[in-house]
């Protein structure tokens, strides 16, 4: 089973879109797959709760009270965390973790919180040591603005693997309202989008 | 304990042996084999493997293909399994030669291969195959029919524009004792050279298609406490050829020093294992058994210290010394010397001994040879409980390593090289066992025994320097300068003698933290 943690410790991010398209790629892509949403919103597992019949299904796990398990033979899990995570949480939901998807959006208020949670992941000692991985995601991208090459510019910087920039997109909202994810819809524009995830997936088969 | 596979996963038992080609056309034609066998039925096999541009499966350790055999496509993915005999494989129809994700088994084998992207998975090689294949019947003298089906293959391997000739014996076990393949081999290689051959045709595919050269370390043993002396022997034994032989290729290429390594580190488990359970094995077994082993690690040892001094002891001596002449010289030499060493690694893994022994060591061990003559002595420490045994093993190789290195501050060289030896043994032994015991206490011990053993390693770096000095000067390579060289090798043989003087107080304190670390198994016996 791999592992994959979506943290920032600023909300708003994009952390559970990114969370439920991952789920959703893995399952279409015929992985045995779990959503563990340790966030008390739950936005992630009533996304899962939504998913229609006939789609790839992914199992929800409720994980705010507690780091819990996967069921027996899950290949993929993706945990969403919440925004406001206690140091002591952030360690336990890291140890869980093969490796950390951090998604960052381009504005300045952003980038200060970001660092603040690199700095932290740097005092656990598997991230310390390398031995896990930190993927930088770059999300709601608009291509060609001061915002996007700023942020461009800070990803590189930070000296963490800067894996995917991810456009902006109505198709996020759309799939998260219906239970999808770009992965379970047909037509060119979602197939476009899909392009976006190339990188960081392949990102996560390689730690496989 | 013969049947090892521990899941009822789809699996294939397989021998592989190479030869010249002429030899194998003339033993396929001549059907000279004890047992009944039906006719020759030749196949034209066209397989096609598939993987990412970065050979993310291979990675995984898995092999992916398509084959076209007459008119119909099938789909095989496999793994690395034993590595000797026993490989996972799934098999499905396809309609073409292009790869179906859909039709692997979910869950397993499905997940092994994860997630890829439209695209994603291409050809790396193929391979064009003529396979004329026989089954025999075969019975094995105890009442029981073995059913092998042994194929010839002759063909290439492709990849982008190079290409390999291919020319194989398989031995596949369709029914029986998996050692029936290792006494048909042998039986074989009786009427024609053969040669055990430890790479697959995937293997051989990757490396055409640039992959480095494949190595392993040891797999950890996984005991169960349940288990008797003669389990453990199984085990263990199974386990260190598994590495040896995993080894083997890159040991043969040259271009990764851990492929020798690896391949020696695994022989010196086995020699360790057949001198620490002594006790088990029939005497005449153990004498040939260790004999064997003893040759052929002794044929990787100078390949071995060559590229340690190369890659080691060397470098340090000459980035301190920039301007000193001697040291680029001593390279040359040493790398002339080095290629030597791995022509003689070649020549020893091609003899017919090697093979034999190879052949006869995978018969033991398939057929728990050990149980033949197993009088008195072999037999009670066979039927022994493994945690009866371990503690037995563990006690007496510690006591005997804190009796060597008694008052070890005061020791002179050569004695601490006996400490440095009984070390390793040691070190083997809590390796093999320690899963029978609490994980802290077998990982304390492990880090006190492993940080003594790299600080009184470097005594090792000093002798092994002035032996390859030696032998350097007794071998000039042709056109050196013996007074350079004599004086580079000088050079660094001081550095290291000095390297050893400056650690003595670590190393002190190393033997006395080992020494007063507490055993992790029961003791009293």
């Amino acid at each position: 089973m791999l592992a994959v943690l979506v943290a920032n410790t600023k909300g708003g991010c994009g952390k559970t879109t990114i969370a439920t398209q991952l789920a959703g790629a893995f399952a279409k892509a015929g992985l045995i797959t779990a959503l563990a949403d340790a966030d008390r919103q739950h936005s992630s597992l009533e996304w899962t709760a939504r998913r229609p019949k006939e789609t790839a299904p992914v199992h929800g796990l409720d994980w705010v009270r507690d780091v819990g398990k996967a069921p027996r033979h899950t290949a993929r899990l993706i945990i969403d965390a919440p925004a406001a995570m206690r140091p002591k949480q952030a360690e336990a939901l890291v140890k869980m973790a093969d490796m950390i998807v951090l998604p960052v959006l381009p504005s300045a208020f952003d980038e200060a919180a970001t660092a603040r949670f690199l700095d932290h992941l740097e005092t656990i000692k598997p991230i310390r040591k390398n031995k896990k991985a930190v993927a930088l995601v770059g999300n709601r991208m608009r291509t060609r603005t001061r915002a996007a090459a700023r942020l461009d510019q800070y990803l590189v910087v930070q000296g963490h693997q800067v894996v995917t920039r991810l456009r902006d997109s109505a198709l996020y909202s759309d799939t998260a309202a219906r239970g999808l994810s770009l992965f379970d819809l047909r037509g060119q524009r979602a197939e476009n989008m899909r392009e976006d995830w190339r990188a960081l997936l392949t990102f996560i088969e390689n730690a496989a | 304990m013969i049947e090892d596979r521990d899941d009822d996963s789809p699996s294939e038992v397989e021998l592989k042996l190479t030869g010249d080609p002429a030899a194998l056309k003339a033993l396929r034609e001549a059907g000279a084999l004890t047992g009944t066998s039906g006719r020759l039925v030749t196949h034209r096999l066209e397989s096609v493997y598939y993987d990412t541009p970065d050979h993310r499966l291979h990675r995984r350790k898995l092999a992916f293909r398509v084959r076209r055999k007459g008119r119909r496509f099938i789909q095989t993915l496999k793994d690395e399994g034993d590595g000797m005999l026993r490989r996972g494989e799934w098999e499905a129809p396809v309609a073409s030669l292009d790869p179906d994700l859909d039709a692997l088994p979910a869950p397993e084998p499905r997940h092994r291969v994860g997630l890829m992207f439209p695209g994603e998975l291409n050809p790396v090689f193929a391979s064009r195959i003529r396979r004329s294949s026989r089954v025999l019947k075969r019975s094995d003298g105890n009442g029981h029919e073995d059913e092998i089906e042994i194929a010839f293959d002759d063909g290439i391997v492709v990849a982008d524009d190079r290409s390999e000739p291919v020319a194989e014996l398989e031995l596949e076990l369709l029914h029986g004792s998996p050692k029936a393949l290792y006494d048909l081999a042998l039986e074989l290689t009786d009427l024609v050279p053969l040669k055990f051959e430890t790479r697959s045709k995937s293997a051989r595919g990757y490396a055409l298609a640039g992959a480095a050269p494949e190595w392993r370390k040891a797999v950890p043993l996984v005991l169960d406490r349940a288990a008797t002396g003669a389990d453990v022997l199984e085990a263990i034994v199974r386990n260190c050829m598994s590495h040896w032989l995993a080894n083997e290729a890159a040991a043969l290429d040259g271009s990764e020093p851990e492929g020798v390594h690896q391949m020696r580190v695994g022989l010196r488990r086995l020699r360790s294992a057949l001198s620490l359970l002594a006790k088990a094995i029939p005497a005449e077994q153990l004498s040939w058994l260790q004999g064997e082993t003893r040759w052929i690690a002794g044929s990787l040892g100078p390949a071995r210290d060559w590229d340690v001094f190369l890659a080691s002891l060397l470098p340090p001596v000459a980035a301190a010394r920039p301007d000193d002449s001697s040291l680029p010289a001593l390279r040359s030499a040493a790398e002339a010397m080095r290629a030597s060493a791995y022509d003689h690694v070649n020549a020893a893994i091609a003899t017919p001994r090697y093979t034999r022994f190879v052949l006869s060591l995978g018969a033991w061990l398939e057929g728990e040879g050990w149980r033949d003559g197993a009088t008195g002595k072999a037999a009670k420490w066979q039927a022994k409980s493994v945690v009866e045994l371990a503690d037995h093993v563990l006690g007496r190789q510690h006591r005997k390593v804190l009796k060597l290195g008694d008052d070890f501050a005061r020791l002179p060289t050569e004695q601490r090289h006996r400490v440095r030896i009984a070390l390793k043994k040691l070190r083997y032994a809590a390796e093999f066992f320690r899963g029978l015991y609490p994980k802290r206490r077998a990982l304390r011990y492990g880090t006190a025994l492993a940080g003594l053993q790299d600080s009184i390693g470097h005594l090792n770096d000093v002798a092994v320097a002035a032996r390859l000095m030696d032998e350097l000067n007794a071998e000039l390579p042709a056109g050196a300068d013996p007074a350079l060289l004599a004086r580079g090798a000088g050079t660094v043989i001081g550095w290291h003698e000095h390297g050893v003087t400056t650690l003595e107080p670590r190393l002190v304190a190393d033997w006395d933290a080992f020494a007063a670390t507490r055993p992790f198994w029961h003791q009293g016996g």
